[in-house]
């Protein structure tokens, strides 16, 4: 074999093989469950058929639109919950931080539980807000309740508690990354010309930050709606998601052509909105060069 | 003419050991135009920021049109910067960004519209009002940071290196524009440059800085003619540096050895026979003499050997060697007449003449 095949060979290695694991992991699965989302169930088991029954069946009955409602209800109150903790804290790490090495310690404490398993850090909060959880102890024991209470846990509080816990890393890296890219002397313009900090911030870092804010918010909107260990280990009965109920048609429901087809409607939800802030991202790009 | 801005023995250390600035004082007019000039390190960046408010001192008073700015922040002091990259808000077009500062000076929209559009008329950026910075080349980027600072009247005009990310023919051309420009609004310009040309071309007064600080402070052709300190002598144009030793000394004259050569000098300061010294002199300041032609006999005349000779168009550069061996670099006028004629050849044995007034003496103190 000649060199320039050789290289042409490998090549054709490396761009294929990506290719080819997205096609066989990705694109084969997504048409397999759309399939299935047209075919009809009959216990014990499912007939090919191409029907649009199953889709009907989740935009007309209100059981699972109220479950969509939710979830989506629960990610905006998760990414702004997120958003509120993440922009003060980046904030403070890339301008008040002095040092180097504890803006880096202070970035990495933020980011390290990402490699933590997710069920350990989703059952942190079932201890911390529990009946005998840390904190029904700690209120117990300064005298504010008399004694242990059980709504802190098993509701949609706990529920956005516990996520926006384990999904503020992704709020936090975007934003962090915005903010470390605005140039200093900026904010030194800013100043110069006679604005003070509130005013700077607002007219100077905010706008400059905002492509950081809507990829950490896609990020945590998206990861929160497609959740359902959450629900399960700290969400009550009202606390469940899209995400349970596929789960549950894929398994004792037995129902696999509904649960692809509320699969294929949370897809869309997900890939509307990963488009919708590509383009808001793309229309007011700013070149910091 | 009242002063503007005081510095009042100003010192700045940094990490409690760094000393960027060392105890400065320096006063400067209303309307004049101040460069402070130095190599980067020596402390003039630093003083520039501490008049805008970006660094506080560490000792020391500011004082701006009378009043006590010394802990004002920033966004309190009737001053305004350009900035070394501009600094130009990315996400705001030209006429935003020249507007940003002015919303906070109780104006209405009318009034801050009128103001943007005359002072983008003034740096001849009016058709690119609704552009965004990226869309301007560098030249026009740095007339956009001066009409934003300028639009809001400051009391003194701060420029950091404005020309320095420029290229080099459009830094020629900035410098006149920059100058034409103050002479025309008549605003005070305290300027930092590393580029002596740009010092010696703008400014009314140049304050040269080495070390954190001030070694000399004076008009430009008088930092050239009578440089304070060798140090001065070789940042500020360039200078033949020689160590010599004084032989008599008569009057404002002085004589002394330099290796094989005897030159006559004006010293500064008080020298006497016997003392070791540096003399130093401009390459432009020595003339050749013909093979049959008489010096003046006031000047000095000596002999040296032509080494290495650098053709520039106009002028002809000349390393040259004192029979003791000393270097100097000498720099000769080509004339009217067709240009290599009159350019001595390597190795041929030459004769210089120069005026005594143009070399001046440093002793071991000026040597800073």
């Amino acid at each position: 074999m000649n060199r320039l095949s050789r290289d042409g060979l490998v090549r054709a290695i490396v761009c294929f093989t990506p290719i080819l694991w997205a096609i066989a992991f990705m694109f084969v699965p997504y048409v397999i469950i759309l399939t299935y989302s047209f075919w009809t169930k009959k216990f014990p088991t499912f007939l090919p058929d191409f029907q649009f029954g199953n889709y009907a069946l989740i935009f007309f009955d209100p059981q699972y639109v109220s479950v969509l409602m939710r979830t989506g209800k629960i990610a905006l109150f998760v990414t702004a919950a997120a958003l509120l903790l993440a922009y003060p804290f980046a904030y403070f790490l890339v301008f008040r931080v002095k040092s180097a090495k504890v803006r880096g310690l202070l970035y990495m404490a933020v980011i390290a539980p990402l490699w933590v398993s997710y069920l350990l850090r989703a059952y942190t909060w079932k201890t911390i807000l529990g009946n005998n959880g840390v904190l029904n102890s700690f209120l117990v024991s300064i005298g504010i309740l008399d004694e242990p209470t059980d709504v802190f846990l098993y509701n949609q509080f706990s529920m956005v508690v516990t996520l926006t816990y384990i999904f503020i890393p992704f709020m936090v890296m975007p934003i962090y990354t915005a903010l470390e890219k605005i140039p200093k002397n900026l904010i030194e313009a800013s100043k110069d010309l006679g604005i003070g900090p509130w005013g700077t911030f607002w007219k100077v870092v905010w706008p400059l930050s905002l492509p950081g804010v809507i990829a950490g918010a896609t990020f945590t909107f998206c990861l929160t709606f497609g959740d359902f260990v959450a629900p399960v280990l700290v969400g009550g009965p009202d606390g469940v998601m899209v995400a349970n109920i596929i789960t549950s048609q894929f398994g004792s429901a037995l129902n696999w052509p509904l649960g692809s087809a509320l699969a294929i409607v949370v897809l869309i939800i997900v890939l509307s909105i990963i488009e919708m802030s590509d383009r808001v991202q793309r229309a007011g790009r700013i070149d910091l060069a | 003419m009242a002063s503007i801005v005081k510095f009042d023995h100003v010192s700045k250390v940094f990490g409690g050991k760094i000393v960027a600035v060392n105890d400065v004082s320096l006063s400067i007019a209303e309307g004049e135009f101040v460069t402070l000039l130095g190599p980067s390190g020596c402390g003039k960046t630093t003083l520039l920021r501490m008049l805008a408010g970006f660094e506080a001192p560490s000792s020391g008073q500011i004082e701006l049109a009378g009043e006590d700015v010394t802990h004002l922040p920033p966004y309190k002091r009737n001053v305004n910067m350009v900035f070394q990259d501009y600094a130009l808000f990315p996400h705001l077009t030209i006429q935003k960004n020249v507007a940003f500062g002015l919303e906070r000076l109780r104006m209405d929209r009318e009034e801050i519209g009128k103001k943007v559009r005359a002072t983008l008329d003034l740096v001849d950026l009016s058709d690119k009002a609704d552009r965004k910075p990226h869309e301007l080349s560098g030249g026009q980027r740095q007339r956009v940071a001066l009409a934003r600072a300028i639009v809001r009247e400051p009391k003194v005009l701060l420029l950091d290196e404005p020309l320095s990310a420029l290229d080099a023919n459009l830094r020629e051309a900035m410098q006149v524009e920059l100058k034409h420009l103050h002479e025309r609004i008549g605003l005070t310009f305290v300027m930092v440059t590393h580029d002596q040309t740009e010092a010696l071309v703008m400014s009314d007064r140049t304050v040269v800085m080495h070390n954190g600080a001030i070694v000399q402070v004076g008009a430009p052709a008088e930092l050239y003619d009578r440089p304070a300190t060798t140090y001065v002598a070789d940042f500020v144009g360039t200078s033949n540096l020689l160590q010599g030793v004084v032989q008599k000394v008569n009057g404002v004259a002085a004589e002394v050895a330099v290796g094989s050569a005897s030159l006559r000098c004006t010293p500064r300061g008080e020298v006497a026979a016997g003392q070791e010294v540096i003399v130093g002199f401009r390459p432009e300041k020595l003339r050749l003499l013909g093979a049959s032609e008489k010096p003046d006999k006031d000047w000095n005349v000596f002999e040296a050997n032509v080494g290495e000779v650098l053709f520039h168009g106009s002028s002809v550069r000349m390393r040259c060697k004192l029979a003791s061996g000393e270097q100097i670099v000498c720099d000769m006028q080509l004339g009217t007449s067709a240009a290599a004629s009159g350019i001595p050849e390597q190795g041929s044995k030459v004769r210089f003449t120069m005026d005594p007034a143009s070399v001046p003496l440093f002793t071991e103190d000026d040597r800073a």
